[in-house]
C-alpha cells in the first residue's frame, strides 16, 4: 500500500477537539468525513482506502467513557478491596471543546448514578460544572497499599501545590506538558476514613481517553488486512 | 551581558524568567535568578532555574517543599545588572528602597501606580524614557494593548480613543479570587486613558472598564477617531505590525479559543487580536481587542530591559525580543 496514513473523524463530537490534539501529538491531522448514521467514527485510512475504524461515543455518553477510563487506570495502579464510590466533576468546557449550553452558575446533576464494572464494581455520580480546566474525581475505597505502584500514568502532586484546579493546571503548564495532560493526577494524600477506607482526589484531562481511542486504532492500520474496506 | 534578576514567580514573573532562561547560554539578556518570598508553583515546575529567597523565613519554606534555595535577595543582586520586580500589584514601593541600595536600577511591572518608582515606559511611544537613569515602570495589560493600536496607526493619526475594557476578573492560576456571576461596573473612567496620557499626550484616550467572569483574556471595545487618515489604511498598518493579529473574516470570535489555538507555553498569547467591528467609516474604525491577560506585556519587558541597560534602539530591542518569544519580526517594529 502507497500514500500517508491519516486519521479522521465521520460526524461530530465533542470529543473532536482532544482527538486533533492527540492525533497532532503523533504528526497527523485529523480530518472531518461525513457521518456515519450509527454516530460518530474513528477512521484511519492510506489514501481512500479504510484500515482501521472504531466508534466514538455519542455526546451523551462521553462523560461516562472518559471516566470509566481514568477510573480503570487508577485502579489498575491502585486497587481497592471490594467495592468503591466515585464523584466526579465534568467540565462544561474547555478542552472537550467550548460550551454552548452552559452551564453558568449551575451545577448539572446527572440524570442517574453510573455504575461501572472497572472489574472492581464503581459507583460513579457524574455531575457537569461551569469549568474548563480538567475532570475531578473523588474516588472512597479501602484502597489496597499506602499509596499507588510506581508509573508514570499516574503521578502524585504535592497536596501544597494541587490547592485547587487553577494551580494544578498551571502547574502542568509550567512543567511543559500543556493544557490537556495525559497523566491523571493523584492530588496530595489520601484521606483516612472510617473501616479502613479512604479518599483520594484525582484531575485527569481528555488527552487519555483520546490516545487510547487513536493507538489501538493506529496498531490495527499496521497489519496488512484492515478491519473493513472503504 | 545583561544579567536580570526577577522578583517573583506569579503569572508574570515566570514568563519574564522563561523568556530570559530559553534563549540558551551566551544570549542577552539573560536570568541571574528568582527571588521568592515562599512555596512557588513555578519554581516546583522547573526545578532547574535559580531560586533565592527574599528572607530567612521565605528560604525555610522554600526548603521544606523541596525547591533548591541559592541565597538570598541581596545575593542576587549583587549580580545582577537590572531588576524587574514582578511583584503583586502596587508593592513595588515597599522594595524600591533595596534596589536603590543595591544601586541596581529597576523596571516595575503590572502598572504599578506610584510615580515614584520612575515614568511609565512603552517601547513603541516613548522608548527614550526607558534610558534616564533610575527605576521605571511599564503599562499593564490593557493599556499595553491599547498602547499598540496606537503605535501602529500613529499617534499623530489619531484625533481620539473611546474605549470599554472588559477585565477578568482573576488570573489563570488562582482560584480564590474573582466573581462568580455577573459584572462589577467601574463608575469611574479607567486608569488606562491616564496612563496612556503619561506615554503620550497624544491622541486622547477615555477609558471606562468593567470586571466579568472569566479568565480567558481581557477584551477591549475600542472606537477610535482618525485624523488626516482614512480607515482602510489605518487597518493595513495595523496588519503590518508584528505584534498585532489582525482577525478579518468576520466571524464572532470566542475568547477562549483564541487562547486554546495557541501552541506556545501556557497557551500565551503574545500578540494583540484585532477584530474590526463592521465596515469601518470614512476616518473612524470600532474594533475588539481580545488580549492575552498574562503574556501580552512580556515583550515589551523584554524591550525595555534592552533599553533600559542602553543595548538597543527601540527598533533593535523589538526585534530582539520578537525573536526571543517566537514572533514573526518585521523590519519596522517601531512607532510610526
Amino acid at each position: 500500500m502507497t500514500g500517508v496514513q491519516r486519521l479522521a473523524l465521520a460526524g461530530e463530537s465533542l470529543l473532536g477537539p482532544a482527538l486533533a490534539r492527540a492525533a497532532a501529538r503523533r504528526g497527523m491531522a485529523l480530518t472531518a468525513e461525513t457521518g456515519a448514521a450509527t454516530g460518530p467514527v474513528l477512521r484511519c485510512r492510506r489514501g481512500t482506502k479504510m484500515l482501521s475504524e472504531r466508534p466514538v461515543p455519542p455526546n451523551e455518553h462521553l462523560g461516562t467513557a472518559i471516566t470509566r477510563h481514568a477510573l480503570r487506570l487508577i485502579l489498575r495502579w491502585w486497587p481497592v478491596a471490594g467495592p468503591a464510590s466515585a464523584v466526579v466533576l465534568a467540565p462544561a468546557a474547555g478542552v472537550t471543546g467550548p460550551a454552548g449550553a452552559g452551564p453558568v452558575d449551575a451545577v448539572r446533576l446527572g440524570r442517574r448514578p453510573v455504575l461501572d464494572g472497572a472489574g472492581q464494581g464503581c459507583l460513579v455520580r457524574l455531575l457537569t460544572v461551569q469549568h474548563s480546566r480538567c475532570w475531578v474525581l473523588s474516588l472512597s475505597g479501602e484502597f489496597l497499599s499506602a499509596e499507588p505502584a510506581a508509573s508514570d500514568e499516574l503521578v502524585r502532586v504535592p497536596g501544597w501545590l494541587a490547592t485547587d484546579t487553577a494551580r494544578l493546571a498551571e502547574y502542568a503548564q509550567d512543567r511543559g506538558l500543556g493544557a490537556d495532560w495525559r497523566p491523571v493526577f493523584q492530588l496530595g494524600e489520601p484521606s483516612p476514613g472510617p473501616d479502613r477506607r479512604s479518599e483520594v482526589l484525582f484531575a485527569f484531562t481528555e488527552a487519555g481517553y483520546a490516545d487510547s481511542l487513536i493507538d489501538p486504532l493506529l496498531a490495527g492500520a499496521l497489519g496488512t488486512t484492515s478491519a473493513s474496506t472503504a | 551581558m545583561t544579567a536580570v534578576a526577577v522578583i517573583g514567580a506569579g503569572v508574570i514573573g515566570k514568563r519574564v524568567a522563561t523568556a530570559l532562561s530559553g534563549s540558551g547560554a551566551g544570549s542577552d539578556p539573560q536570568l541571574a535568578g528568582i527571588a521568592l518570598r515562599g512555596p512557588n508553583v513555578f519554581a516546583a515546575a522547573r526545578p532547574d532555574l535559580p531560586v533565592f529567597a527574599a528572607d530567612e523565613s521565605a528560604a525555610e519554606r522554600l526548603r521544606a517543599v523541596g525547591t533548591e534555595v541559592r541565597g538570598g535577595l541581596p545575593a542576587l543582586l549583587a549580580v545582577a545588572d537590572l531588576v524587574v520586580d514582578c511583584g503583586p500589584s502596587r508593592t513595588g514601593a515597599g522594595r524600591a528602597e533595596l534596589y536603590r541600595r543595591h544601586r541596581v536600577p529597576a523596571v516595575f511591572c503590572g502598572g504599578e501606580r506610584d510615580r515614584g518608582l520612575g515614568p511609565l515606559v512603552h517601547s513603541g511611544l516613548n522608548p527614550d524614557a526607558a534610558r534616564r537613569p533610575g527605576g521605571l515602570r511599564l503599562l499593564s495589560c490593557n493599556t499595553t494593548a491599547l498602547a499598540r493600536v496606537i503605535a501602529g496607526i500613529g499617534p499623530d493619526r489619531i484625533e481620539s480613543v473611546d474605549a470599554t475594557v472588559l477585565r477578568c476578573s482573576t488570573d489563570t492560576d488562582k482560584a480564590a479570587k474573582g466573581i462568580t456571576n455577573g459584572a462589577v461596573l467601574a463608575p469611574s473612567p479607567s486608569h488606562h486613558g491616564a496612563d496612556l496620557a503619561q506615554v503620550t499626550p497624544q491622541p486622547p484616550v477615555r477609558t471606562v472598564s468593567a470586571t466579568v467572569p472569566m479568565t480567558a483574556g481581557h477584551c477591549i471595545h475600542a472606537r477610535i477617531t482618525l485624523r488626516g487618515l482614512a480607515a482602510p489604511e489605518a487597518l493595513d498598518w495595523l496588519a503590518g505590525c508584528p505584534r498585532i493579529e489582525l482577525l478579518a473574516d468576520g466571524v464572532p470570535a470566542y475568547t477562549a479559543e483564541l487562547k486554546r489555538r495557541s501552541s506556545a507555553r501556557w497557551q500565551d498569547r503574545h500578540r494583540l487580536q484585532v477584530l474590526p467591528i463592521g465596515s469601518p467609516g470614512a476616518d473612524a474604525l470600532e474594533l475588539w481587542l481580545a488580549l492575552d491577560n498574562q503574556a501580552i506585556t512580556i515583550p515589551e519587558v523584554l524591550d525595555v530591559i534592552q533599553l533600559a541597560t542602553g543595548t538597543a534602539t527601540a527598533g533593535q530591542a523589538q526585534a530582539h525580543s520578537d525573536r526571543m518569544l517566537g514572533i514573526r519580526t518585521a523590519s519596522d517594529g517601531g512607532a510610526r
